[in-house]
């Protein structure tokens, strides 16, 4: 149980518990969607803390910020509080601490000072390293492209066209440039280079390395997350997370063509 | 033998795809093996379905899907993270990217075709429309769906790290 | 010709990629936007509120 009894304390202290708690709280949920959580996981974070602290949540999920609501048992106090939302990419590290952080909170392993404490820690937690992820990137697609029936020639070629495209992608993204435009250009660039078996007639599969030279690019966790949100009857939440997976596909799509175009590929 | 070294062969790209874009989502550092494991049996078990049991690709991505998100879920606790951090990497080398370059490919074809080809051509289109939205659709209840049926296991196995 | 336009749309990314090597690294700036000190865990009073759009603004 949360060191924060409601006996002891007078009115106005425990008003300030709850605006405390309330910060805290939405800045949690916040940070939780800002690293692509799905909704039933914030949702039941922030309910199993709220109740170890004697209070009662009601969030407001939308697709830039999220409101928090808490009462307290008896009904006569309240704080609410809306916080922005940061994007800051699908990052599961954070996820799983942040749920990790309330377990802690709500079993009583931690005070709300030092829960805290843990979570500004966690909010300024670091990437992996960007090397290993572009090296694991590339040969995952030129995996996928072997999935999909390619030869060792066009594994190569997605090898090579993943490596250009992400690398590209990680300098832009550092940059600040958006999102959807880092998408079209990275999509023109391994795709350019993915038609390298068209171009110089090498490997039996050219158009299974056309193919999957882009596939690295599809935003499929947002998609995930979305369908996760409308199983749990969270329609906004759904449709706004599924709209941006598919102005991004539309954005790939876009760059696709444009690199075909420039190829004079007549691979449609 | 030649099918079973497929299958195995599969099974080890799909593990590779798997590790590979789950690194895009920085899980931590312990998903990645479980990561790796269950595409390893997942993505199998829609190559086998296709092949040998002559199945839909919906129907197959479904009972793969299911297969990655039940095995996710119950060895989220061992894997000391949410199970959505490890079935949805491993369910990424299933998206049937083939299916929407066709649906674009013939939709082109439809505009520029005359009125005797526009039918089939149209016909195309729809079809592989239509297969690419459903399979997504399935794969993504199917790895969802386990989740929210072993609710007790999946929102517990962050409580012990 | 389209070996061209490929060896020259390439060459274009090879030269982005050696340019970033060499260029200087620009600091990003700290952005305080979180509440929490993450040595005390107490809320930041004083913390200024940062906009995304800040600079924007600079003229009003």
């Amino acid at each position: 149980m949360m060191r924060m009894s409601s006996r002891t304390c007078s009115l106005e202290g425990r008003q300030l518990q709850m605006t405390e708690a309330c910060l805290f709280l939405s800045e949690y949920a916040a940070l939780m969607l800002g690293c692509g959580a799905t909704c039933i996981r914030i949702e039941k974070n922030v309910r199993r803390m709220a109740r170890a602290m004697g209070m009662r949540p009601v969030l407001v999920i939308m697709p830039s910020s999220v409101e928090l609501t808490l009462w307290d048992r008896e009904h006569r106090l309240s704080s609410c509080n809306t916080e922005p939302i940061h994007r800051k990419g699908i990052r599961f590290d954070m996820n799983t601490r942040l749920s990790s952080l309330s377990w802690e909170l709500a079993d009583g392993k931690v005070t709300f000072d030092e829960a805290r404490r843990r979570f500004a820690v966690i909010s300024r937690l670091k990437p992996a390293n960007k090397w290993l992820i572009l090296i694991l990137a590339s040969l995952a697609n030129a995996s996928f492209c072997r999935l999909f029936g390619g030869d060792l020639v066009s594994m190569g070629i997605v090898l090579a066209a993943t490596l250009a495209g992400f690398r590209l992608r990680q300098i832009m993204l550092e940059d600040g440039i958006d999102i959807r435009l880092v998408f079209a250009i990275s999509a023109f660039v391994s795709s350019v280079i993915g038609s390298a078996g068209y171009v110089f007639g090498i490997g039996e599969t050219p158009d299974v390395a056309l193919g999957t030279s882009i596939l690295y690019l599809i935003p499929g966790i947002p998609y995930l997350n979305s369908m996760s949100d409308l199983l749990d009857g969270h329609y906004l939440s759904f449709l706004s997370r599924f709209m941006d997976a598919a102005v991004l596909t539309a954005c790939l799509s876009a760059g696709l063509c444009g690199g075909l175009l420039a190829m004079s590929i007549k691979w449609f | 033998m030649n099918f079973a070294m497929e299958i195995i062969q599969d099974g080890f790209f799909a593990a590779v795809a798997a590790v590979g874009f789950a690194s895009i989502s920085n899980p931590p550092k312990s998903a990645y093996p479980w990561c790796a494991a269950i595409a390893a049996v997942g993505h199998p078990v829609r190559f086998v379905l296709m092949e040998s049991a002559d199945c839909h690709i919906a129907l197959a991505s479904l009972a793969a899907a299911l297969a990655i998100g039940c095995l996710a879920v119950f060895s989220a606790p061992a894997a000391k993270c949410p199970a959505e951090a490890i079935s949805f990497p491993a369910l990424l080398p299933m998206i049937p990217g083939m299916y929407a370059y066709r649906t674009f490919q013939n939709l082109v074809l439809c505009l520029c075709c005359g009125e005797g080809e526009f039918h089939h051509y149209f016909y195309l289109t729809s079809y592989n429309l239509l297969t690419c939205i459903v399979v997504l659709l399935v794969m993504a209840i199917g790895v969802t769906l386990p989740i929210f049926v072993f609710k007790k296991i999946s929102f517990k196995a962050t409580r012990y790290i | 010709m389209q070996i061209l336009v490929w060896i020259f749309i390439v060459a274009c990314v090879l030269a982005a990629f050696v340019y970033r090597c060499f260029e200087k690294t620009h600091e990003e700036p700290v952005q305080n936007r979180h509440f929490f000190d993450a040595e005390t865990g107490q809320r930041i009073r004083e913390r200024p509120y940062i906009f995304d759009d800040e600079d924007e603004f600079e003229d009003m």
